[in-house]
């Protein structure tokens, strides 16, 4: 039981968080309850890609570099694993943390410097990291219990069929394959590592999981804010707290935001503690890069100087999240299939299952980012961390080829 | 020499402009806005950027959103006569 609560804890990392609640929120003012489509095909695209991810074929489980190394090589396979975590966990956790901030300013204690108490919040998860990995580990189930909790009791509060507001008011539901992707974005965090020796089952369970809650939250938003506001609010998500429960809902959605916002930032550093350990077990890196304390103490400091110089504050701190979220997404394209690729021996179809699948997220990606009013900027954005990993790691490969003596190429 | 000394008065100018030209703008409080909200010659421009404007609930009413991309627009959409009231945290 306690296996099970640590992996589904770490795979919800990012769905509750405030940025996850807001992104849904906007999408169910689109489209209404039609949002159950995508929703449900979603789901599936997530369980598809968990079956390949986790299942890489006959023999001792591979890790996350090896996988990608078999398939891409080394140095490539390195500046795939550093841009599809490092990024989205610095920008997402910049703005996770200020969301976090304001929700607590502006619900709870108005006096209280907005980014005082996300610095604070951040460095709360850098010594759970500094303490030990099953400090971080625990931190996370509760993070996200306390998030799924709120969001389960404003259901309960709301779900009364009192609220007719989206009905009324409902537009003609739209749907396109940018909403499914952005839905598919929602999801992510299924490529998490297994913190324990838990059943498959439990991995397949969690994208179910996280389309019960997400279903029951349309419903809710669908009853009780008229679709127009949601699709146009920042913060979509507070305004239906407030619609079902005043006050008070609004103090909910204030632990939930908070909760959510040290879920993903927690859940993101988990993740990138385990791939900078699997590169430094790959000797790809140094041991001491593969060290969840020092690594802890530089996230910190780099979370902390974003906020500190206004990256958060920069108009443009969204479209950058979004263009770091789908560096993810490729990076969770490029792993499936490689991963069902080596796995084609167990399986005749794996060669076509793991092309269909992998090639299903890259459209989705392809479909968010033409769907985007900046997509120049998240292509430019995105060349410059893909061009920046891709130099970085092969400089890196060469200067220990030739200080060390060692082809970090080859396997040792 | 003489290059040094230049860039080193350009500093010193802009600096001592920028803190005469700051000294027109006038800093009011929320009960003072509050006073003058209904006001048909107000126009209140929030011009808060990125996620200090996304995450907050604070939203005056009416207010018109100022972004780099609309800047021009919305300078051209209102005249100086009115009084213009700068919403930035």
């Amino acid at each position: 039981m306690k296996a099970h609560a640590l992996v589904i804890g770490l795979l919800l990392s990012w769905l509750v968080s405030p940025e996850s609640l807001a992104g849904f929120g906007r999408g169910v003012g689109v489209s209404g309850m039609m949002i159950l489509v995508p929703l449900a095909a979603a789901m599936v695209l997530a369980v598809l890609c968990t079956v390949l991810i986790h299942n890489p074929g006959p023999g001792e489980p591979k890790t996350e570099f090896a996988v990608l190394s078999t398939s891409y090589g080394r140095t490539i396979a390195a500046a795939m694993a550093l841009t599809g975590r490092i990024p989205v966990f610095l920008l997402a956790s910049t703005a996770m943390l200020v969301s976090a901030g304001f929700a607590f300013n502006e619900i709870f204690v108005h006096w209280f410097p907005n980014f005082l108490f996300a610095s604070l919040l951040l460095l709360m998860i850098c010594g759970l990291h500094l303490f030990q990995e099953k400090a971080a580990l625990w931190g996370q189930v509760v993070f996200v219990g306390i998030a799924v909790l709120g969001l389960f009791i404003l259901m309960a509060m709301g779900l009364d069929g009192s609220g007719e507001a989206g009905a009324k008011t409902a537009p003609p539901p739209s749907l396109s394959y940018s909403l499914f992707g952005m839905i598919f974005l929602l999801f992510l965090g299924f490529d998490f590592y297994r913190p324990g020796k838990q059943k498959m089952t439990v991995l397949y369970l969690v994208p179910g999981l996280a389309f019960v809650l997400l279903a029951g939250w349309a419903l809710l938003a669908v009853e009780h804010v008229p679709l127009v506001r949601l699709a146009e609010s920042s913060l979509p998500h507070m305004l239906i707290a407030r619609a079902v429960g005043g006050d008070t809902g609004g103090y909910i959605m204030g632990a939930v935001v908070i909760s959510g916002a040290l879920s993903g930032v927690n859940g993101f550093l988990l993740a990138l503690r385990k791939t900078l350990e699997d590169l430094a077990e790959n000797r790809f890196f140094p041991e001491i890069a593969g060290k969840g304390r020092p690594g802890a103490i530089v996230s910190f400091a780099l979370i902390e100087t974003m906020m500190m110089t206004g990256v958060a504050g920069d108009e443009r701190i969204d479209t950058m999240v979004r263009a770091s979220l789908l560096l993810w997404m490729m990076y969770v394209g490029f792993r499936s299939f490689a991963a069902g690729f080596q796995g084609q021996s167990v399986n005749p179809y794996g060669k076509l299952y793991a092309g269909a699948v992998a090639g299903m997220v890259f459209f989705l990606a392809g479909s968010l980012i033409m769907a985007d009013s900046r997509t120049g900027y998240i292509l430019w954005f995105q060349s410059c961390i893909i061009l920046g990993f891709l130099a970085f790691s092969f400089a890196w490969a060469k200067a220990c080829e030739r200080f060390t003596n060692k082809h970090i190429n080859r396997e040792e | 020499m003489m290059k040094k000394l230049s860039v080193f008065l350009i500093f010193v100018v802009l600096t001592l402009s920028g803190v005469v030209f700051s000294d027109e703008v006038k800093l009011i409080d929320k009960d003072e806005l509050k006073a003058m909200l209904g006001n048909p010659d107000l126009v209140i421009l929030d011009v808060r950027a990125g996620k200090d404007w996304s995450s907050s609930e604070f939203k005056i009413k009416d207010a018109v959103r100022m972004t780099d991309e609309n800047m021009e627009a919305v300078m051209q959409k209102f005249s100086k006569d009115k009084t213009l009231v700068f919403y930035c945290a």
